[in-house]
């Protein structure tokens, strides 16, 4: 039971730290607003689900908004820090306030009341498998996330603009001399990474609730994913997720939430004494 | 002229690098430019790739300015360029490093054809497209960046330092393979530090000095002017003058 229980939580984790460290490995940006296009997706299904009914279309309606949102920041913000080799603080500056200004307007807008998001009727209930139960959409959440990292190690692997990607993590200056198109790869694929979180969102509503805060209160635990997965390395969030997930869910059941989150912490500095660089830090988004 | 630079001059921040330098390249021909280090040769091709934006003068490509456009565009346009450190993509496989150029130009139809022309100017690399390129030997690796930079520089190469930290017996394979891209009328502007290797494969050249193009001219007349290849290249004088000097 806690197995599946991190193994859900994990996959939330992976869902959102995939597009941090995308970003990262791409351009060295470390987005803090990450958390609040996250809120954004779960915000969009507890409003939309009333209106339209049908999870699938909401889903779809995320990734596309925060994506459109995404490439925004990206385009009219990030890209003229990273330009002017502005990436420390500006950078930092840049992406904590916008996520302080959404998660304020979220507040205005909707309230600070947390919510539970519903799920789909197809995924209500429980499976019972022998002695083990367990909720249909927390297996759903677990499929799902599967399912997108494939797509995305996929998109990476064989299809040309993610070789293309690969390029520019590996060397911006030579990829661009060899007709890469850089800066608009780069936008698209900040756009990939929030809408990834947008999917989030909308995933982990009915499990973890929905409130401004959330724009947060994952952020520490992702950072401690992805540096522990290695800096821009996907299968290195996949692993750390997974255990990441582990040790909270364990941690919280046998002692309390709050030493399960300093667990995290204590695990996450057991490995890097052992390899500094975390789990894969390498150099290409798939090592 | 192919490419005709005018009065380059370019900063790395307060620095004063390229003075106005002034070169062209014609049509087919490989053009070295020779001189000690810090002189300003590798921000010469930086500059004209965009890679380090010149602040002022000119860069005329097939009578079009290219200066100011981005890198990508330049390589568009048909620059290739093949930096010193050789910038291999060591994680991706030796086809995919090939590949990239193309994805971008997206004339899918010409890569089989390419890829022939190519592996025949290097057939070492034939038997490793599938092989990662990290674990190519410095020498396949050299051969692969510039195939790679010949796949984008359709018709320019820009080739900085090919035959550096080269075994000799690699280099003398490197040589022939440039003489091979001589004889298929590819244009190639080569930083060479080996005066030797520069002098068997260029046509013409210039030494660069201080950020200026100092001298100027086919390699047979600098072949001739032995106080130029003492002053500027490093190149001990002849025996008789050398010696009585002493």
């Amino acid at each position: 039971m806690q197995i599946l229980n991190g193994l859900t939580i994990g996959s939330i984790f992976i869902l959102l730290s995939s597009g941090l460290t995308i970003v990262f490995g791409l351009q060295g940006v470390v987005n803090c607003a990450h958390g609040a296009f996250y809120m954004i997706g779960a915000y969009l299904a507890v409003k939309l689900m009333p209106l339209l009914h049908n999870y699938w279309l909401i889903l779809a309606i995320a990734f596309c908004f925060t994506f459109g949102l995404g490439w925004l920041m990206e385009r009219l913000g990030i890209r003229f820090l990273v330009r002017s080799k502005r990436e420390g603080t500006h950078i930092l500056v840049l992406t904590l306030g916008l996520a302080i200004l959404l998660r304020e307007l979220v507040k205005i807008g909707w309230g600070a009341v947390p919510q539970l998001a519903e799920a789909p009727a197809i995924l209500k209930g429980i499976l019972a498998w022998g002695p083990i139960t367990y909720p249909k959409y927390w297996l759903f959440v677990m499929g799902f996330t599967a399912a997108i990292m494939g797509t995305l190690a996929f998109f990476f692997q064989r299809t040309g603009l993610g070789t293309l990607v690969q390029s520019i993590t590996m060397n911006n200056e030579v990829s661009q001399s060899l007709g890469t198109n850089a800066p608009k790869i780069n936008t698209l694929v900040f756009g990939l990474g929030t809408g990834i979180a947008g999917i989030a969102g909308v995933l982990s509503g009915p499990i973890l609730g929905v409130e401004p805060n959330m724009t947060f209160d994952l952020l520490i635990v992702l950072f401690v994913v992805i540096i522990f997965g290695g800096l821009g390395s996907l299968l290195g969030v996949v692993i750390s997720g997974l255990i990441v997930g582990l040790v909270i869910s364990f941690g919280t059941a046998l002692i309390t939430g709050m030493v399960a989150k300093i667990l995290v912490f204590v695990v996450m500095i057991a490995i890097l004494l052992v390899r500094p660089l975390g789990l894969f830090g390498k150099t290409g988004i798939l090592d | 002229m192919l490419l005709d630079v005018q009065d380059l001059h370019t900063y790395y921040g307060q620095s004063h690098i390229l003075q106005g330098i002034s070169l062209c390249v014609a049509e087919g021909e490989i053009v070295a430019l020779l001189g000690p280090n810090g002189m300003g040769k590798t921000t010469t091709l930086r500059s004209i790739m965009g890679l380090t934006p010149p602040q002022s003068g000119s860069i005329i490509f097939r009578g079009e300015e290219i200066r100011g456009l981005p890198p990508f565009e330049i390589a568009r346009k048909g620059v290739g360029y093949v930096p010193e450190d050789r910038g291999i993509f060591k994680s991706l496989t030796v086809l995919q490093n090939l590949l990239i150029p193309h994805l971008n130009k997206r004339r899918r139809q010409e890569w089989a054809s390419d890829l022939e022309r190519i592996l025949g100017l290097f057939p070492p690399l034939r038997t490793r497209l599938s092989q990662m390129a990290g674990s190519l030997s410095g020498g396949e690796q050299q051969m692969l960046t510039t195939a790679r930079g010949l796949i984008a520089g359709d018709p320019l190469l820009l080739l900085d330092e090919p035959t550096e930290g080269l075994a000799p017996t690699v280099v003398e394979d490197f040589v022939e393979a440039l003489q091979r891209i001589k004889t298929q009328k590819i244009t190639v502007l080569l930083v060479e530090q080996n005066v030797n290797t520069a002098f068997e494969t260029a046509d013409r050249c210039y030494i660069l000095e201080k950020g200026r193009v100092k001298v100027g001219g086919t390699i047979a007349e600098i072949k001739k002017k032995p106080e130029i290849l003492h002053q500027y290249l490093g190149v001990p004088e002849e025996n008789g003058s050398s010696d009585s000097s002493l």
